[in-house]
């Protein structure tokens, strides 16, 4: 090479290193994401024809992508000497306090107002366990009718939903099922076919059985299951003699449904094959959630090992 | 119905087509000469030689294969002149008699010129020939020069090519304007190859010391070619030295690749039966370096234990995969006219894993005195993971020259794809008391398959009618078998017997055959247009009484000697698709499954208009706009149900398809130089692709890149010094945003107890509405050869994103936590990134 030839090279070969660099200038890390959307209101509402399970409404909303999701706020902590001390705690951006909530069944409409759960039952209340329910009594729901929702809030959030409660699940061939099950043992518990919603059977104990909440989904217009659990059940600590074994069947709406069992698997196959995620909207419509319903039917046997 | 009578029924425009061509070449009957061009130091033949009768205008191009007919041939002694840029110019007396077919075999000496490496091409020749458009072929030597990842490979070559998209670096994966992998035919010496990928598409299948050229046709290909909608790719495997024994080797950082070849015993110019054979084999052994050292640290820590006094429990191994493949070829030569080629591969990635861990607790100390009267227990577990999955083929091909117009090919084929998780778990447990012995033990197995066989009869016939018309027909039978299951055993003592139970989870077998009719004519109309005109008629087992009809057409038409438009357009079906979805990073298994019976055949329609413009200096310049329409592309549902222990046609998560439309459009450019010191080329695609389906309307898939540039360069400094590099640039691939923190709820009944809870989640935008930063990566390569005593020695350092350009695979989201608050602070994302800078060497042998 003479040095002409590196005189016009050199400065071509620098210059196309520099241009290079400069294009691939990127930052490797973590980076902060922005964007603040219109926020939207995210509920869950609730519409059970067991009155073992209270109907309500949760009323949370989404939130931007930057920025720290509770705000620090104070509370007045009283003594007993008169005195009094400010307690940081931070509140959920997420938690709507103030919306009004109505639920319609033909010409009756209730409204629900927030509540937290009694302290004497919960060990710890969070902000985020705020519902709306029925305070009056006389919310009672009825199987195979369709309610409604409309929630609105002070800063103009709206969103409306509707779900039809399913008919209560109906126990057939109880004469054929006898009052003590040994466990180990298969056993099978019949009902009436519905071929329109999906059904879920759960039994459980009074005390420690192994398997414990044995659950299955059932697929709509099955009308039996036949289960056992493993002998040694009973092989616990407590060797007790035998158990009250509740065994409970529940029909869904398909919101309810499509929310709890649907939209995860959808989430858990876009995860798996990389589809990314959908906007989950089951019976709501001006916002995100879902207004489902379910009944239930509860029969009780003995179980012995 | 009369078996006989239905046969004729059946196949009766293949023995027509067969009576035609007999007639008709017959009734032409006149002079010619024909036979084939071949490479003088390997045997290997030369298409696209060019080969003219002295003083005439009569001549004839060779094909794929090295043949050439010259057709009404005057009487008389004349010379033949065969000429190929690379080869020394050939002229060969003969003499030709009244209704006389000479055969002529040609053998070309290469052309050396002083401080230059060879460069055969036939880039004249093809701009020439070629109707079809979009086609490229790439020689060995373009595939090693393109950009790859630690070795040579003709997937990362192709996808320099324009109109090939990468979804990432991780994959070379091809999807062709608009199409994904799946609709790419991918032949080895013609046969189907299914999962052409190792490593979850990290590397091809195919071993580059063994491949003579790969020919892609990235659409409007010919009416011969079947069965899938997006491209073509055929792979054509190097026959073998047939003068010599010879051979390569090349060891590189990731693997050692062995390649030998050479002529069948007794060989000999005289002999009537003659051939040579191939054979190429290639494994990683990372494995085996890394759990080599991991043995000896072992080795070193057998005694070493735990604070807690307990032995230090080390895993057997800590890599646990590789891959290997061979492919193999034969070639043999039966007197003028036979030719029989066998051809093989075979290919897995293996991913293993196993190891046992044994434990003992004694406690005696009830009696320390009495060791009998103590507790003793032994725990025995063992795992054991074994994935493998790869690609096995068998050909056999009897070429046949019926008479010198006539070539005759029979291709007889199976092509094997598996992959198969076998897992095993055991735990067993002995206790020993003093009264009691008692012997638990549980194990846990899953088997995981897919396997696709496909089983092939092709006949094809080529009738070299007039010096204006070459037609092509045949028939092709495939019979095909997905098999895909999911099987669970459980094992369990009780009560002191060992019982075993196994589950169905997914059980899905299909036996579709596929067969197909095919005519076309390739018809030189004036000097100045030509058509490539056919038809290809397809039926599908699962749709009975549909017969598929797909007319193919092109057309060349050239302005100047130099300059020719071409326009293409064909119908194209497809019965078979992967389920996985084409948004999915990583292909680490396909899931091959046939068109169900209620569902209809994928179809596809491609428009392609072009130029060409051949300098003096035989650089192509190449541009072509194309539109394709897809229609009923398989997107699978999301599996419903997914339990253990239910019905097993209640649980098939592969048998519900969103029926999916999609659109592809764009503009490609392409300068090529094939001769000179520098050499490569330069590509530009504008290419937009959407699909659609009742989830999502119009988006653009993941591997949507909408501008990308890519140059390919290789310099040939001198005899010894070599450097290449190549250069890509496109947009980034689409991604889904996320728009909002918000969250899922999570509702609990167990029995007595009720309750929900959230948990905090992202809401994601419309599908693919975002895109990744833009994709850089700047390679560069260098090597040396140096001349050993038995053959050559060459050393290559090559460094891979030179600028260390960061390149975004995909986006990790994460919520900062402040730990002091115990809250959350806005969220974050992590550029997960493709490949950084990375330099490798490695050496090559050759002798």
């Amino acid at each position: 090479m003479n040095f002409r030839m590196s005189a016009r090279t050199v400065p071509s070969l620098l210059l196309t290193f520099v241009l290079a660099f400069w294009v691939s200038c990127g930052n490797w890390g973590w980076e902060p994401v922005t964007g603040d959307t219109d926020p939207k209101l995210n509920v869950f509402g609730l519409i059970s024809t067991d009155p073992s399970i209270e109907s309500f409404v949760v009323v949370h909303r989404t939130i931007g992508l930057s920025g720290p999701d509770a705000i620090e706020t104070y509370d007045t902590i009283w003594h007993s000497d008169d005195s009094y001390e400010l307690q940081l705690r931070y509140e959920s951006k997420y938690v709507v306090e103030n919306a009004t909530v109505h639920v319609s069944q033909g010409a009756n409409s209730w409204v629900f107002t927030p509540v937290t759960p009694d302290p004497r039952y919960t060990w710890q209340i969070s902000e985020l366990d705020l519902v709306y329910k029925d305070t009056t009594g006389t919310f009672f729901v009825l199987p195979e009718q369709t309610y409604t929702l409309s929630i609105s809030t002070p800063d103009g959030l709206t969103l409306t939903g509707s779900t039809r409660t399913p008919p209560d699940p109906v126990f057939t061939h109880l004469d054929a099922l006898p009052d003590t099950l040994q466990l180990h043992r298969n056993f099978t518990i019949r009902w009436k076919p519905d071929p329109d919603h999906n059904y879920q059977i759960t039994t459980s104990g009074d005390l420690y059985l192994c398997g414990g909440e044995n659950e299955e989904l059932l697929l709509p217009g099955d009308s039996v299951w036949t289960s056992q659990y493993p002998w040694e059940c009973f092989e616990n600590e407590w060797d007790p003699e035998s158990a009250e074994l509740s065994i409970i069947l529940r029909a869904m709406d398909e919101n309810f449904y499509g929310y709890f069992y649907q939209h995860q698997a959808d989430e858990f196959f876009s995860f798996f094959m990389g589809q990314g995620g959908e906007i989950p909207q089951y019976g709501v419509t001006g916002g995100y959630g879902v207004f489902g319903a379910i009944s239930r039917s509860r029969i009780t046997r003995t179980a012995v090992p | 119905m009369n078996r006989k009578i239905y046969f004729l029924k059946k196949w009766r425009w293949v023995l027509l087509m067969l009576v035609w061509c007999a007639t008709m070449s017959a009734v032409r009957a006149a002079q010619s000469i024909h036979g084939f061009i071949r490479d003088d130091a390997s045997g290997e033949p030369i298409p696209y030689a060019n080969v003219i009768l002295k003083g005439t205008q009569q001549g004839a191009v060779s094909n794929t294969e090295g043949y050439y007919v010259i057709s009404s041939v005057p009487v008389g002694q004349d010379t033949l002149l065969v000429s190929i840029i690379g080869y020394e110019l050939k002229p060969t007396p003969v003499q030709v008699a009244l209704d006389d077919n000479v055969r002529l075999d040609v053998r070309l000496t290469e052309e050396v010129l002083a401080g230059e490496a060879v460069t055969v091409t036939a880039e004249r020749q093809k701009f020439r020939e070629l109707v079809t458009t979009s086609t490229m072929t790439l020689q060995q030597r373009d595939i090693e020069v393109a950009p790859s990842f630690v070795e040579a490979d003709v997937f990362r070559a192709i996808q320099m090519l324009p109109g090939v998209q990468a979804i990432n670096d991780f994959s070379s994966a091809l999807y062709v304007r608009g199409s994904t992998p799946d609709q790419n035919l991918i032949m080895l010496d013609g046969i189907t190859v299914y999962n052409p990928s190792h490593l979850g598409g990290v590397f091809s299948t195919f071993n580059t010391d063994a491949i003579k050229e790969a020919d892609f046709r990235a659409g409007g290909f010919e009416a011969r070619y079947g069965g899938r909608m997006g491209s073509i790719l055929n792979i054509v495997n190097r026959e073998g030295n047939t003068e010599e024994f010879a051979g390569k080797a090349n060891i590189s950082f990731l693997s050692s690749k062995l390649l030998l070849e050479g002529p069948l015993p007794g060989n000999s110019e005289n002999s009537a039966i003659k051939g040579s054979w191939m054979l190429a084999g290639r494994r990683t052994y990372i494995d085996a370096i890394v759990n080599g050292l991991w043995q000896l640290y072992r080795l070193r820590n057998r005694n070493a234990v735990n604070p807690d006094g307990s032995p230090v429990v080390l895993p057997a191994q800590v890599f646990p995969y590789y891959f290997y493949d061979f492919q193999g070829k034969l070639n043999l030569d039966i007197g003028s006219k036979h030719r029989l080629t066998w051809s093989s591969f075979y290919g897995d990635d293996v991913f293993y894993l196993s190891d046992s861990y044994e434990n003992e607790y004694r406690d005696f100390s009830s009696n320390p005195a009495d060791p009998s009267a103590g507790y003793r227990s032994v725990y025995q577990d063992s795992y054991r993971f074994d994935w493998q999955w790869g690609n096995f083929t068998n050909s056999l091909t009897w070429r046949w020259i019926l008479s010198p117009k006539i070539v005759a090919k029979t291709f007889l084929a199976s092509s094997r794809y598996r992959f198969q998780i076998d897992t095993d778990l055991s735990d067993e447990r002995w206790e020993y008391e003093v009264s009691d012995t008692s012997h638990y033990k549980s194990t846990f197995g899953m088997d995981i398959f897919d396997r696709v066989s496909d089983r092939t009869l092709e006949t094809e016939l080529t009738w070299f009618a007039a010096p204006n018309h070459t037609v092509t027909g045949g028939w092709q039978f495939k019979t095909m078998a997905f098999n895909l299951g999911m099987d669970f055993t459980v094992g369990e003592t009780e009560e002191d017997t060992f019982y075993t139970r196994r589950d169905t989870l997914l059980w899905m077998l299909e036996r579709p055959r596929e067969q197909a009719l095919f005519i076309q004519d390739k018809w030189e109309i004036t000097n100045l247009l030509s058509a490539q005109v056919g038809l290809r008629l397809s039926h599908y087992s699962l749709h009975p009484g549909k017969f598929y009809p797909e007319p193919r057409l092109g057309l060349k038409y050239f302005l100047l000697d130099n300059l020719s438009l071409k326009a293409a357009w064909g119908v194209y079906n497809q019965f078979l698709g992967v389920a996985n979805p084409p948004e999915a990073n990583f292909h680490f298994i396909d899931i091959w499954l046939a068109i169900p019976e209620d569902y209809p055949a994928s179809r596809s329609l491609h428009y392609i208009l072009g130029a060409e413009y051949l300098t003096a200096g035989d650089i192509l310049l190449r541009s072509e706009v194309y539109y394709k329409s897809f229609d009923h592309l398989l997107t699978l549902k999301p599996p419903t149900n997914f339990q253990v222990g239910q019905d097993v046609q209640n649980m098939n998560p592969f048998n519900e398809f969103y029926d999916t439309q999609a659109r592809a459009y764009g503009m490609e450019w392409l300068v090529k130089k094939t001769t000179g010191k520098v050499r490569g080329w330069i590509g530009y695609t504008l290419a937009v692709t959407q699909r659609k389906n009742e989830v999502n309307d119009w988006y653009h898939p993941k591997y949507d890149r909408t501008h990308t540039l890519n140059m390919v360069a290789d310099w040939q400094w001198n005899e010894e010094w070599h450097a290449s590099t190549a250069v890509t640039y496109s947009s980034g691939n689409p991604y889904t945003p996320i728009l909002a923190r918000t969250e899922d709820y999570y509702f609990y009944d167990w029995g007595d107890e009720t309750g929900w809870d959230a948990y905090s989640q992202y809401l994601y935008g419309d599908m693919n509405s975002e895109r990744y930063p833009g994709y850089f990566r700047w390679d560069m390569s260098f090597s040396k050869r140096t001349a050993t005593k038995w053959g050559s020695k060459e050393w290559f350092f090559q460094v891979v994103n030179v600028t260390n350009h960061l390149n975004i695979l995909t986006y990790i989201y994460d919520q900062d936590f402040d730990w002091r608050t115990g809250q959350y602070k806005g969220v974050r994302r992590f550029g997960v990134p493709m490949f950084p800078f990375m330099p490798t060497v490695g050496v090559k042998y050759e002798f």
